[in-house]
């Protein structure tokens, strides 16, 4: 999985892993978040890290199964205050993390079918920059366009 | 499913995020938890899951297809990083599921990608190794969905472990070995 220094250009190799225990203090005292994650204990949570600092969490992200309706729905990415806007010193987060849940869709026999529930003026962005579609209140994606995710941001192919 | 509720922190509203970053920046950092509750959330879900079962059942065989590969591939990407042997994963093996997932049987697979039955049987057999001249026409076979280096790195694997388990073959080449290099206490 591959992230780009916004500096420098260079590709930084990551690692997404499940979350532990003692991440969830850490990440409330980091000043990097403004969710509460303990809130989101009862879910799958995965922390994105540099493969050279796994100590250093770079995002988080909230998925559970829904196996009866053979999706993954994304309850909450955030990424940490030093990556997001305009000054991130990396980039590529929140796409690794949406890639990762597609790629946990495809090994559950989904079609990578992904779910999220967006923000009304963040629809046309989640659109163009990850392939979403709006299916009734929640926004998905599958097959070719969870594949090319996948390409695009674990694997870093070009679409 | 236990639900969790962020509603009561303001800094981590839209709204409050908003001030700082365009709405192309939140959505490059942040999806937001679900607004819906009660009644409103249980209507939606009941029009989302009528439109999910019509798209379920509206699948084509080819997408099931292409599902089914992907799956296949990415289960081989992890099996690549992975120090242990699996026969299932084994080139035979894969060969066999490939042919389960395109739904060919090994007469139709041997006219579509030009290789002799009894050559294709073999190989799902495990008896003959592969080439590179098979695994790019099963590249271009899977229209690029399992890649010729995805074939090549399962039989790697193989060959690992074809290797590990020699000892017959290891012996024998130990004697030939007149002496070694001396690396002192460190060796």
């Amino acid at each position: 999985m591959k992230l780009r220094d916004t500096t420098s250009g260079d590709l930084l190799e990551s690692t997404i892993n499940r979350i532990i225990e003692s991440d969830y203090e850490r990440v409330a005292n980091s000043g990097e978040y403004v969710f509460d994650w303990k809130l989101e204990r009862y879910a799958d949570v995965y922390k994105i890290s540099l493969f050279l600092s796994e100590n250093e969490i770079l995002g988080l992200m909230s998925i559970d199964d829904y196996p009866d309706e053979t999706r993954i729905n994304v309850n909450l990415i955030e990424v940490g205050n030093a990556n997001r806007g305009r000054g991130k010193a990396i980039d590529g987060i929140a796409g690794c993390l949406l890639a990762f849940a597609a790629k946990i869709s495809f090994s559950l026999n989904y079609n990578g079918f992904v779910t999220l529930e967006p923000k009304a003026e963040l629809v046309d962005h989640y659109r163009s920059k990850y392939g979403f579609e709006e299916l009734s209140y929640l926004m998905f994606i599958e097959g070719k366009k969870s594949s090319a995710l996948i390409n695009k941001y674990m694997n870093n192919e070009e679409e | 499913m236990k639900k969790s509720n962020h509603k009561g922190n303001k800094s981590a509203s839209y709204e409050s995020l908003s001030k700082k970053y365009s709405d192309e920046e939140l959505a490059e950092g942040f999806v937001f938890p679900s607004q819906l509750e009660g009644e409103e959330k249980e209507t939606a879900h009941r029009e989302f899951l009528k439109l999910r079962m019509e798209l379920l059942k509206n699948m084509t065989s080819e997408e099931i297809m292409f599902g089914e590969l992907t799956r296949m591939k990415l289960l081989q990407n992890d099996y690549f990083k992975l120090d242990t042997y699996d026969k299932g994963m084994s080139f035979a093996a894969q060969l066999k599921d490939y042919m389960r997932i395109t739904r060919r049987s090994q007469a139709e697979l041997c006219v579509e990608i030009g290789v002799e039955k009894t050559k294709l049987s073999k190989l799902v057999n495990g008896k003959i190794k592969p080439n590179a001249e098979l695994m790019f026409r099963l590249e271009k076979h899977s229209q690029n969905t399992v890649p010729a280096l995805n074939w090549y790195r399962v039989y790697l694997k193989d060959l690992e472990q074809e290797l590990k388990e020699n000892t017959e073959l290891k012996q024998a080449q130990y004697k030939f070995v007149k002496s070694s290099i001396n690396l002192g206490k460190a060796g």
